[in-house]
């Protein structure tokens, strides 16, 4: 089963642990002093929110899989879908060890896809990230948040 | 089953279609001129594309259900909050009619 993964840059951690909270209906599953994050399934969301970044905002999004399998179908798909693919390998990064990679979209976001394989007692350096997201020079561990402006657009459906 | 929503503007929609057709492995289920739509059930999402007059990354979040009545507890939440989080707007839909959108920062 895929999830699909969200980690946003707050400002102030108790107050978005808060709102997330009531939004998504759900207790946090992992607390930190700079990191809460909610594994929902309904929808099927990894959703996190840290301190770590430079100015609030998205961070980045992603896809999260369950098996290297799955994980090797979605590298296919990075593939198919153009621009620079970084195999990241395994790091440790946001309190999880996971084996990740990264490419950058069109509008400018980058999206990791990855398998997590365990806890991590630390939020961790994200060994490779640095060098993995250099596109844009953003970091999981040290997040540098995304510069769009947080105006609604029209919508669309 | 509720979807996530994102909504991304983006400077070329030929290059967004190309390349969120491949990462999602769907095309686009609809669109026109400047914008397109996928729907994908794995992960559950709704990812909609488009040119706009403003800088290109995330415009919004938002969650789709499929029942009209789960609208109002998310309603209340979006409406107790004059900021969300990260400044990220959020909007809340019935599947393929959107109600409103959130448009706090």
């Amino acid at each position: 089963m895929k999830r699909m993964h969200v980690h946003v840059a707050v400002e102030d951690l108790p107050l978005s642990i808060g709102f997330y909270t009531a939004l998504f209906d759900a207790e946090p599953a992992v607390v930190k002093a700079d990191y809460a994050k909610w594994m929902l399934d309904d929808p099927s969301v990894n959703f996190a929110i840290s301190t770590r970044g430079r100015e609030p905002g998205l961070d980045h999004l992603g896809i999260q899989v369950e098996s290297k399998t799955e994980l090797h179908e979605v590298y296919a798909r990075l593939r198919r879908a153009g621009g620079t693919v970084v195999e990241q390998g395994e790091t440790s990064c946001c309190y999880a060890k996971s084996e990740k990679s990264w490419i950058d979209d069109p509008a400018g976001i980058s999206w990791e896809t990855f398998h997590t394989t365990g806890e991590s007692i630390s939020y961790g350096d994200g060994s490779g990230e640095r060098e993995a997201r250099v596109a844009d020079a953003k970091a999981c561990c040290t997040p540098q948040a995304s510069d769009a402006p947080a105006t609604a657009s029209s919508c669309c459906k | 089953m509720k979807r996530l929503h994102l909504h991304v503007v983006v400077e070329s929609l030929p290059d967004a279609i190309r390349f969120y057709s491949g990462l999602l492995d769907t095309s686009p289920c609809c669109g026109g001129g400047n914008y397109a739509n996928w729907r994908v059930d794995q992960p559950p999402l709704n990812l909609a594309a488009s040119l706009a007059d403003r800088p290109a990354g995330i415009a919004h979040f938002g969650l789709e259900v499929e029942n009209p009545a789960e609208l109002t507890t998310i309603d209340r939440v979006l409406h107790r909050h004059a900021r969300t989080p990260g400044n990220i707007p959020w909007e809340v839909s019935v599947r393929k009619q959107p109600i409103r959108e959130e448009t706090r920062s």
